[in-house]
């Protein structure tokens, strides 16, 4: 790649930040700061805010991690973290994709939202969002992750659950860097190089944070259906890169993201490609916003979001099975009111309505089209509203989405929510409504393709049963109606099947106690009732869907022995898995069982170590060198995707705010 | 609202006379809304009052010339322009409270930490154990907050922040086996993001949040002690007259004014504190 790179500019510009020294507090005028702030955290707490939400009264199934949870945990990338949070596994896919399952059901084409700074992520072609060495933490102020459906606020996408990445251009005061690597035994697995910076001027603030990095998937050998092989190590590159910008002033916000996502591959959908094939994926999207409020009580936020992406780009016309160059394009706009008359009633509502366009990059060849055309452009127009209200008996929760797509008609979704906290125990009731639209090649690939509709029951407990000591638990009943599935017959087909499902429970415990805090968390679904897609069972295994295992565990604690010392050790237990992974005697597809595995990964870091603000970070990844694979969910035909051995890490990070 | 302050500041700069010798010199930003408030309360207490923009400084400098005994600025650019002046007294008012030096006294913006402390004994009256966190150069509110944290017979851990680079780790260490986290005024910790952390941490570890900002108290924090700017100029007023009667020999003292106190009664209900909520409180749901 000759053309410079647009992080690096961001990088040393925040390495720059850092040279300059602090300023005192009266120098600046800091008490301009101050009231500034408090403007506007009074422009930013409406009544309904202010009425404060734990996690455990929220009304979702919610996970939440803080910048600190996300550093200390030696966690390098989303993938990592996202195998660590309940009812999450990883499952393979063609050319080197890593994405991810929930509850069971595979999640790789749009059943799983992905938000970036306010920026869905999910491509437009397929849906889907490839993780590993992907979205690297080290930038992250928090992640946050909705165990269940989020159609209602989000739209299509938002099936199954919803995770929000905020990096911190948003957030960050100061600057900061980071860097790492990793060392496997076939070569350096992961190099990178993050950083952040930003601050306020008055009322007005800006921060960048970016990333730029190079790794791969694995230093094992990948061996197809058909028995032929390659050394992973040479080909299945992972390079993101990532910049992220945020402005605001008064009411007006400002957002702008680059992402990039180049990696390598021999794997091709079943058989072994005859040579490295460079795939790659980006998106770069800007948007602007303004809070505007009228009252104490009406907040009314319109605003304007415009995207461009190429996904998937693979430029090889000599390997016509890999080529795929397609330009898709979205303007959103939307206007939001978010309105509390009373201190226990709030009422969201909103309009959005986006357009969108698929074009072929290279149409004169003759490989691409969206059914012989060149382009398709469709428009989708959309309504939403949520009534939130206290009673003396629960907080009650009632909303619904009515949404109009061009092509594929109209949808609604409902959602209604019962939350309790009666100290020290809280108790959830949610019913969620949830659909997919289906993708721009869902419907061109598809035959009389239209939207999946899902249905989710959940219940959640929780008891708090002292400061030390939190235990939660959560079922599930999920349902999809009209599952979109892919099937090869000759050539990739879309159709919708009869019905998929899973029912389960996750259950949680968490302790803080003294210099030590630990994580221990359990995730069951089974299909068993639920699943009617052929594609998804696994004969004589009625409790399984293909690639994921029944059960996972997922043991976790950070230990500080010294104050400026974190030890963290994780461990990850999953149950067997099967897929149709491998050929029988007649050539034909057959099951497959990946035995029980456990990963136990462990990380320390060591802060200000001699200068404050520099912290060393040194880990062991895969610690027992478990064979780690990644399942192809569905009869695809493409053989275990390995993932990488015993791993050495080292993060050097410098931060000062 | 704001207009209005502006306009009465503004024609207080119009009336203001060449600082005469029974007049108190007052420089000041006018065009700051906070200041405008401050330079009322002050004339709630010394009518006669000669106010300066700071923006003019030929102004300030033909003034002072003059010789006033006594001296005050309102926030921290005016006392810039004034400590290099020469009066013998300077009283910083509205000014972040730093270390205190020769000639030099303030009523800081920090307000009186007994009133936050004592607001959390009637609210929260089973704390026993309070984590309080401070700007590591504010060393005249931290003398205070100690003071007031020994009047009250609680036990205070009192943790400095330098810098703001392991925030979350550094908060987290403090409240944990804390009954209460006492944030002290420091503007770094006004940020709506960190506001969002410190609350939701607090919440979810059913301790309750002693902030500074009315805002904190909406977002979930169980009260905030505020500054009453009217308060800050009252006060000021008086200490300059006690410095005008008996100048200091060594650094000038730090009076702290009276802050305005906020309660979230939903925050209140949740955390189950078995207190009340003190009189004269704005109470937020």
């Amino acid at each position: 790649m000759n053309r410079p790179h647009p992080a690096v500019l961001t990088l040393l510009l925040a390495a720059g930040a850092l040279g300059a020294p602090p300023a005192r507090a009266q120098d600046r005028g800091a008490e301009l700061d101050l009231f500034a702030l408090d403007a506007t955290l009074a422009r930013e707490t409406t009544v309904a805010s202010g009425r404060a939400r734990t996690i455990r009264e929220t009304p979702g199934v919610v996970t939440l991690f803080e910048r600190e949870d996300l550093l200390a945990s030696g966690a390098r990338d989303l993938a990592d973290l996202l195998t660590r949070v309940p009812g999450f596994q990883l499952g393979g896919d063609v050319e080197n994709s890593v994405a991810p399952g929930f509850r069971g059901i595979w999640g790789q084409e749009g059943k799983i939202l992905f938000v970036i700074d306010g920026f869905e992520m999910n491509e437009l072609s397929y849906g889907g969002f490839q993780l590993g060495n992907r979205v690297l933490l080290d930038q992250l102020e928090r992640v946050e992750i909705i165990r269940g459906p989020g159609s209602v606020i989000y739209g299509g996408n938002a099936e199954l659950a919803v995770v929000n990445v905020i990096t911190r251009a948003a957030a960050v005061s100061g600057a900061g860097v980071s860097a790492g690597a990793g060392k496997l035994n076939g070569g350096t697995s992961a190099a990178y190089l993050a950083a952040a910076a930003g601050g306020a001027l008055g009322e007005a603030r800006a921060g960048l944070s970016g990333f730029i990095g190079t790794g791969m998937r694995s230093d094992r050998p990948y061996t197809d259906v058909y028995g032929d092989s390659f050394e992973m190590s040479d080909a299945s590159r992972l390079a993101p890169a990532q910049l992220t910008g945020a402005a605001t002033l008064g009411g007006l916000t400002l957002r702008a993201i680059y992402s990039e996502h180049a990696t390598s591959m021999r794997d091709g959908y079943d058989t072994v490609s005859p040579r490295e094939v460079d795939v790659r994926w980006r998106t770069a999207a800007a948007a602007a916003s303004f809070a505007w409020k009228p009252s104490e009580r009406l907040t009314v936020t319109p605003s304007l979001t415009y995207r461009w992406e190429v996904p998937w780009q693979a430029k090889t016309p000599d390997l016509v099975d890999y080529y795929y160059d397609v330009t898709n394009q979205r303007v959103t706009g939307k206007l939001v009111a978010s309105f509390a008359p009373t201190s226990q009633i709030s009422l969201l509502a909103g309009g959005e309505a986006y357009w969108e366009q698929g074009r072929v990059n290279q149409f004169d060849n003759g490989l691409l089209s969206f059914a012989g055309e060149r382009t398709v452009e469709q428009y989708d127009v959309a309504g939403y509203a949520e009534l939130g209200a206290d009673t003396r008996f629960a907080n009650v929760l009632l909303g619904g989405r009515f949404e109009h797509h061009e092509r594929f008609g109209d949808s609604f979704v409902p959602r209604l929510a019962l939350t309790r906290l009666f100290a020290p125990f809280h108790v959830k009731l949610l019913a969620s409504g949830a659909f997919r639209t289906p993708s721009f090649e869902n419907a061109n690939y598809g035959v009389d393709i239209t939207p999946e509709r899902t249905r989710v029951f959940e219940a959640e407990v929780g008891w708090q049963a002292s400061r030390a000591l939190y235990l939660s638990a959560n079922v599930f009943d999920l349902t999809i109606e009209d599952p979109i599935v892919f099937g090869f017959t000759g050539s990739d087909v879309y159709t919708n099947e009869a019905r998929t499902g899973s029912r389960g429970v996750e259950a949680e415990g968490r302790v803080q106690a003294g210099a030590v805090s630990a994580q221990l968390s359990w995730s069951f679904y089974s299909p068993r009732g639920k699943n009617d897609v052929p594609a998804y069972e696994i004969p004589d295994h009625s409790g399984l869907l293909a690639g994921f295992a029944g059960h996972k565990v997922v043991a976790a604690a950070q230990i500080r022995p010294l104050s400026r010392l974190v030890v963290s050790p994780t461990i990850v237990f999953l149950s067997e898995r099967y897929a149709r992974d491998r050929l029988d005697g007649a050539g034909e597809l057959a099951v497959g069982r990946t035995a029980p595995a456990l990963y136990l990964d462990l990380f320390a870091a060591w802060r200000d170590l001699g200068v404050r603000g520099l912290e060393l970070g040194v880990g062991l990844r895969n610690l027992l060198d478990t064979d780690v694979v990644y399942l192809q969910p569905y009869p695809g035909g493409h053989a275990p995707l390995p993932g990488a051995g015993r791993e050495v890490t080292v993060r050097l990070r410098f931060e000062r705010g | 609202m704001p207009e209005r302050r502006h306009a009465a500041a503004l024609l207080a700069l119009a009336l203001a006379s060449p600082a005469a010798a029974e007049e108190l010199v007052v420089v000041t930003q006018p065009e700051i809304a906070q200041y405008a408030d401050v330079l009322a309360g002050l004339r709630e207490v010394h009518a006669a009052v000669a106010a300066l923009d700071a923006k003019d400084e030929a102004a300030v400098k033909t003034a002072l010339g003059r010789g006033p005994g006594v001296v005050v600025a309102i926030g921290s650019k005016a006392a810039t322009l004034v400590r290099g002046a020469g009066p013998r007294a300077v009283v910083g008012a509205a000014v972040l409270g730093g270390a205190p030096a020769p000639g030099w006294a303030a009523v800081p913006l920090e307000t009186r930490a007994a009133d936050a402390l004592g607001a959390l004994a009637v609210l929260a009256p089973r704390v026993k154990r309070v984590a309080a966190l401070y700007p590591a150069d504010a060393a005249a509110a931290e003398a205070d907050a100690r003071a007031a944290a020994k009047a009250a017979g609680l036990e205070v851990t009192f943790t400095p922040l330098a810098d703001l680079s392991d925030f979350q780790g550094t908060f987290r260490h403090a409240a944990d086996g804390a009954d209460a986290v006492w944030l002290l005024t420091d503007p770094r910790l006004a940020r709506p993001e960190l506001v969002k952390f410190m609350i939701t941490h607090c919440l979810e570890r059913r301790i309750p949040l002693v902030g500074f900002l009315d805002g904190m108290t909406r977002t979930g924090a169980l009260l905030s002690v505020s500054a009453d700017f009217k308060a800050i100029g009252r006060e000021a007023a008086r200490l300059a007259a006690d410095l005008e009667a008996k100048p200091p020999a060594g650094p000038g003292p730090f009076r702290f004014a009276p802050g305005r106190l906020s309660v979230n009664e939903r925050v209140r209900d949740m955390l189950q504190l078995g207190g009340r909520v003190p009189a004269g409180a704005e109470t937020f749901r």
